[in-house]
């Protein structure tokens, strides 16, 4: 099932259909030990000013999420926007290629294994028979430019983002390891303006997209819940769907599960010999219930259901237990 | 039987998939003015133009010129036939009966006066002649007509094979499409090598006109109606009167299902009076209109000249076999069979008339009859395929048309419902005690948690009311898709209508298959629930304008907001006679002379109903129906149920109808304008057209007391009046920009019970009472939104949160429900609400069902948790 994908070779993209289905069976790539966690936000040249104020509004409310929700220090979240003119505050400078090439140059020799690298790019794409490119103040840079200039950053962990039309091409040349490309096209032909953006950054600025409840959303919930609106909207006024949101992350969805913008922060909960039998505890329970997951399939939804019921009332004593002793219900 | 969208029934067909491929066909050639200009003076050029006087006149002289001159004898014969002169152009013609040719003329006037064999001699003689393959062409149809199919094969092949480079003349091009064209019927890769043919013969001589109609007839036939126009209009362009080319047109427009510009029936018959064909589409219109013996009496006058003509005759077996006299039918069928041997045209022709009156099942009967005759016959198999879908038997309905389709894979008819059928592999049934409810799957748990009840609803209401009880499942198929919906209705896409019953199977558009505001699909459903219930009590013999005027009925006696009510549009049309009485108001369904007249007919039925059951109840009402099964009609039973003869019943509801709408009678006018060209327009006016206009001004100038102003006036005019642009929509956007919103609330309020389909406006007010506190009445406003666009996921959420609020488990059940359904990105958070829900309703089963559906999807979720802990037994609620 998992395309392990590297570099220009085999690069498995999958759709939300493939990604949700994989990721909820398949168990989450574990989280290395986290280092700093570096934010780019990039938008490009918009061509009017709806679309700027829209872009504007959007990297604004994930510089605010990610240096206030994820905890991410100010300093690591770079803005470089059409016009930097108009809020001095944050962005950083203006989205040259120049300036990009700086910055991103900067990063990708810098950061190290335990770090972890996110680019989101607000900006339209275009695909004039030379290769995809994302449209930006002075020079264009193609998929390719980005591919170079990201190519030291073997080492940390990598998620680019782009929200915009013709994304698609991004997909293939940037995957590797340790890297999850998410583009808001699966082809360079769809080059309409996107409605992905803005249901990507509601879901990392807000809980609609915590689907699976337990206190954060992953950039995998974050890219479903943004893919699932977009195919709304389009199924609800009974059109065509001009965009196809798609993920590749070399473990169908496995690593963006495990993904989080969130800082990781340091638990004392293992210290508590109550609390860490109840965890071991409540572990042993979750595994029982992935392996009758395994088996859903073969089962009617009520017997299935009357397998499941015990189990989740052991879980939800469990964390009810975990929660009294101070320790937090979530895993 | 249908419900129309009020404000555009238009039929746009599709070209057909064969003939219209040619998206770069060229019209069919102009004939150069100049030619015909040049020739004007001349035998053949007035002949041309349709100046049949001159033409004779002209050939007189070149007659007496040179007494052997052949071209002028053709004309002279052809225009003497083309006006019924048969007698005189046989007179006139005999002394060239041994003339190869003149001949094929000749032949011509001899089977129109049915002297068939003499007119087969005559082709004998021609196909000696310069016309030779044409008149082989022409003997092989009577030979086929006659039922000698082979050899009349044998005869079309040979000309068919025949050397389209030494062919001479147009008419030899045109003989040579004309046999292609018959041989398609059983090879119809044929159809495009006469096509390409009908085109070189008319580029060879334009003025052919008798091409050109042939060429229309074969496009006709397979659908390609823009194309078949286009030859027809540049014919009439030139002779206005050629009787081929009127009953092709003639025969278009009744494809088409639209009302002929210019009367070509009316030409054609004022050209020849006994004109066999003509005279059976005259009958077939009063068919239509459901008077049958008015049909016969018309149809005979197509038999004064030839006695055997098999149009009448079918016309007249048609009018007996709708009128329930089958003794008489057989006869007359027995008539049309001596000329139409080993044939299905006639059962095919009275299947289609079936059809078009409701009578689906005689279809069915007449259409497999006719295959009895020529099992090969690929209209006879598509009529029973498509009525069987019509009576719910989709199996049988597919062979039918899959066996068509073998046989003619250029009927987009059968192409587009075998498709059709095709995608209900793709549909959910979900039955009810009295319903099979036929939906995609994807919509099916939505759309059912709205059509369930309401069908059932219904069901119970005019069972009751009627008495009378629809045998159980009706069929109903909502089409997501409104093009699969006009294809299940009528076999091509472009039709107007919202809903079709054909009996006891309905099929209708689901609410996405239109724009969002723009119709109820619930006042649908029940209006065509209201035709399963008068269908059934008659046996389908109800006249349309009954069952639809108490469709409309009925919808408004449910509720208030549906059937469309009264109308300024309905009052002015009324007030200038631009409406039919009630007499003949079924001609404002069957024929209607302008473009409005249908949907307006169809509300101004409904208050004929109104006024019916005023004078005598339900019993009335139900004693009318039950005279129509019994092959009463409409004159018979209005005298006898409510005593009112027709000028009685006209008078009566006039009376009636302007009493109960005395104050908008005073607000509307119609002005009628004739512009330069000499076309006719009309416009609204009078006083609450000068409100409206005061209101518009004044918002437009943001003057909002004399907006407000204005728009009071409007509504004390017309209180009914709530589309878009009324004066409740005027008021609403004042009060809004001076933020009162009790004030706009209070207006919305009047756009939601008067508009059936005011969603945004119900959305709008539901979250202005909210705010206000009004839980109950924002509820009210939601849910009335949420029904009309049940598929809005986001106003289910908010639907659900109120109805939580306001404790009304069910109407959170089902809105929580309907998320669940929807698919929402956060699928553990609705199970959980919906759980929820459950749980305060009493029901832990469903709740614990939920919950853990909730708790599958996010095992860590914590409300879920507690939520399932509580549902235990020995446990207590968090």
């Amino acid at each position: 099932m998992v395309a392990a994908a590297t570099a220009g070779v085999g690069v498995r993209v999958s759709t939300l259909a493939v990604i949700v289905a994989a990721a909820l069976a398949a168990p989450a790539v574990p989280a290395r030990a986290q280092g700093a966690t570096h934010l780019v936000i990039i938008t490009g040249v918009s061509g009017e000013p709806r679309i700027a104020e829209a872009w504007q509004g959007q990297a604004l409310a994930l510089w605010t999420a990610a240096t206030t929700r994820f905890g991410i220090p100010a300093a690591q979240v770079t803005v470089l926007a059409e016009d930097s003119t108009k809020d001095r505050v944050h962005v950083a400078g203006r989205s040259t290629r120049a300036t990009i090439e700086r910055v991103l140059g900067a990063l990708a020799a810098k950061l190290t294994a335990d770090d972890r690298l996110v680019v989101v790019l607000f900006a339209h794409g275009s695909s004039l028979g030379d290769g995809v490119k994302v449209n930006l103040p002075g020079p264009d840079m193609s998929a390719d430019d980005f591919k170079k200039l990201l190519a030291p950053a073997t080492a940390p962990m990598v998620a680019f983002i782009h929200t915009g039309s013709a994304s698609a091409d991004f997909a293939p040349a940037l995957m590797g390891p340790r890297r999850i490309v998410i583009t808001a096209t699966k082809t360079a032909r769809e080059q309409n303006e996107t409605l992905f953006p803005g249901y990507f950054v509601q879901a990392l600025t807000t809980d609609v997209a915590d689907t699976d409840k337990d206190g954060r959303t992953s950039l995998l919930e974050a890219f479903a819940y943004a893919t699932h609106e977009v195919e709304r909207v389009f199924s609800q006024g009974n059109r065509l769907p001009t965009e196809h949101p798609q993920l590749a992350d070399g473990s169908d969805g496995g690593r963006a599960r495990s993904f989080y913008l969130t800082q990781a922060g340091g638990g004392s909960v293992a210290a508590n010999p109550v609390a860490a039998t109840l965890l071991r505890e409540r572990a042993e329970v979750q595994a029982r219930v992935d392996a009758l997951r395994a088996k859903k399939t073969d089962m009617s939804e009520d017997a299935y259901q009357r397998a499941l019921e015990p189990l989740m009332i052991e879980l939800a004593e469990k964390s009810r237990a975990l929660r009294a002793l101070g320790a937090g219900g979530k895993p | 039987m249908t419900r129309l969208l009020a404000r555009a029934v238009t039929v746009a067909w599709l070209p057909s998939a064969l003939l219209a491929q040619g998206a770069g066909r060229a019209a069919t050639p102009m004939v150069p003015a100049a030619k015909i200009a040049a020739a004007a003076n001349t035998p053949a050029g007035a002949y041309a133009r349709g100046a049949y006087d001159d033409a004779v006149k002209f050939a007189d002289a070149a007659l007496a010129a040179d007494s052997n001159a052949t071209d002028a004898a053709n004309v002279l014969v052809r225009a003497l036939a083309d006006q019924g002169r048969f007698d005189d152009a046989l007179a006139r013609g005999a002394r060239f009966r041994a003339q190869p040719a003149v001949a094929l003329a000749i032949a011509g006037v001899l089977e129109g006066l049915g002297q068939l064999g003499e007119a087969d001699a005559a082709l004998a003689t021609a196909e000696r002649g310069p016309d030779s393959l044409r008149a082989t062409v022409e003997r092989a149809r009577l030979q086929r007509e006659r039922g000698a199919t082979d050899s009349a094969t044998l005869r079309l092949r040979r000309v068919a094979s025949a050397s389209i480079a030494s062919a001479r003349t147009a008419t030899d091009l045109g003989a040579i499409a004309a046999a292609n064209r018959m041989l398609g019927r059983d090879d119809p890769s044929r159809l495009r090598d006469a096509l390409r043919l009908y085109d070189q013969a008319i580029a060879r001589d334009p003025a052919r006109h008798d091409l050109r109609a042939e060429l229309a007839t074969m496009l006709l036939e397979k659908f390609n109606f823009p194309d078949a126009r286009s030859a027809l209009d540049a014919a009439l362009a030139i002779n206005p009167r050629e009787p081929r080319v009127l009953l092709a047109t003639v025969r278009l427009d009744n494809a088409e299902g639209q009302r002929p510009r210019g009367d070509p029936l009316g030409r054609l018959l004022a050209l020849d009076p006994a004109h066999p064909a003509g005279r059976a589409l005259a009958a077939r219109r009063l068919l239509d209109a459901e008077r049958y013996a008015d049909a016969e009496a018309e149809a005979r006058r197509g038999l004064v000249r030839d006695s055997t003509a098999p149009a009448p005759w079918v016309a007249i077996a048609a009018s007996r076999y709708l009128a329930g006299d089958s003794a008489n039918y057989r006869a007359a069928l027995e008539r049309a069979h001596r000329r139409l041997a080993r044939s299905a045209q006639a059962e095919v022709e009275i299947a289609e008339l079936a059809a078009r009156v409701r009578l689906y099942r005689n279809a069915v009967l007449s259409g497999r009859a006719g295959l009895a005759r020529d099992p090969r016959d690929a209209r006879a198999l598509a009529i029973v395929g498509v009525n069987e879908l019509r009576l719910g038997h989709v199996d049988s309905s597919r062979a039918a048309l899959t066996r068509a389709f073998a046989l003619d894979p250029f009927d987009p008819w059968v192409k587009n419902t075998l498709d059709l059928l095709d995608t209900f592999a793709g549909y959910a049934t979900v039955r009810t005690p009295h319903f099979a409810l036929v939906m995609e799957q994807g919509d099916a748990e939505v759309l059912a948690l709205y059509a369930e009840p309401l069908a059932e609803e219904a069901y119970a209401t005019l069972s009751a009311r009627y008495g009378w009880t629809p045998p159980a499942p009706v069929r109903m198929e909502f089409f997501r898709s409104h093009a699969d919906f006009s294809v299940r209705a009528v076999g091509l896409a472009g039709l107007g209508a919202l809903g079709v019953a054909f009996g006891n199977v309905v099929a209708l558009d689901a609410p996405p298959a239109r724009a969002r505001g723009e119709f109820n699909w619930e006042a649908v459903l029940w209006h065509e629930f209201a035709h399963v219930i008068t269908l059934g009590m008659t046996d389908n013999r109800v006249p349309r304008w009954v069952s639809e005027g108490l469709s409309v009925y009925e919808e408004r006696r449910a509720r208030p907001a549906w059937g469309g009510g009264i109308t300024p549009t309905l009052v002015a049309a009324y007030k200038v006679g631009r409406l039919r009485p009630p007499s003949v108001l079924n001609d404002g369904f069957v024929h209607p002379r302008y473009d409005e007249e249908v949907v307006l007919s169809y509300a101004l039925s409904a208050f004929v109903f109104e006024m019916l059951e005023e004078r005598k109840g339900i019993a009335g009402l139900r004693a009318l129906l039950a005279g129509y099964r019994d092959g009463g009609s409409t004159p018979q039973l209005m005298l006898r149920t409510f005593a009112l003869a027709p000028a009685e019943l006209d008078s009566t509801f006039d009376r009636w109808f302007r009493a109960k709408f005395a104050r908008e009678f005073q607000a509307v006018e119609l002005r009628t304008t004739v512009n330069g060209r000499g076309d006719t327009a009309v416009e609204a006016s009078g006083s609450l057209r000068s409100a409206l206009a005061e209101a518009a001004r004044a918002q437009r100038d943001q003057q909002w007391d004399a907006a407000i102003a204005a728009a009071n006036r409007a509504i004390a005019l017309f209180p009914a009046f709530a589309e878009q642009g009324s004066g409740y929509h005027y008021l609403v956007a004042a009060y809004t920009a001076r933020k009162d919103n009790a004030a706009a609330r209070q207006a919305l309020g009047k756009i939601a019970t008067l508009n059936e389909a005011a969603v945004d406006e119900n959305v709008v007010l539901g979250g202005l009472l909210a705010q206000a506190g009004d839980t109950l009445g924002a509820l009210g406003a939601w849910s009335r939104a949420a029904a009309l666009q049940p598929f809005d996921a986001p106003l289910q959420a908010q639907l659900a949160d109120l109805a939580r609020a306001a404790r009304n488990r069910p109407a959170e059940i089902r809105a929580r429900r309907a998320v669940v359904a929807l698919n929402p990105a956060d699928r553990a958070g609705a199970h959980y609400q919906l759980a929820r829900a459950y749980a305060s309703a009493g029901d832990t089963t469903l709740a614990r069902r939920e919950v853990l559906r909730a708790l599958d999807l996010a095992p860590s979720f914590e409300q879920a948790q507690e939520l399932l802990l509580s549902l235990q037994p020995t446990r207590k609620a968090p």
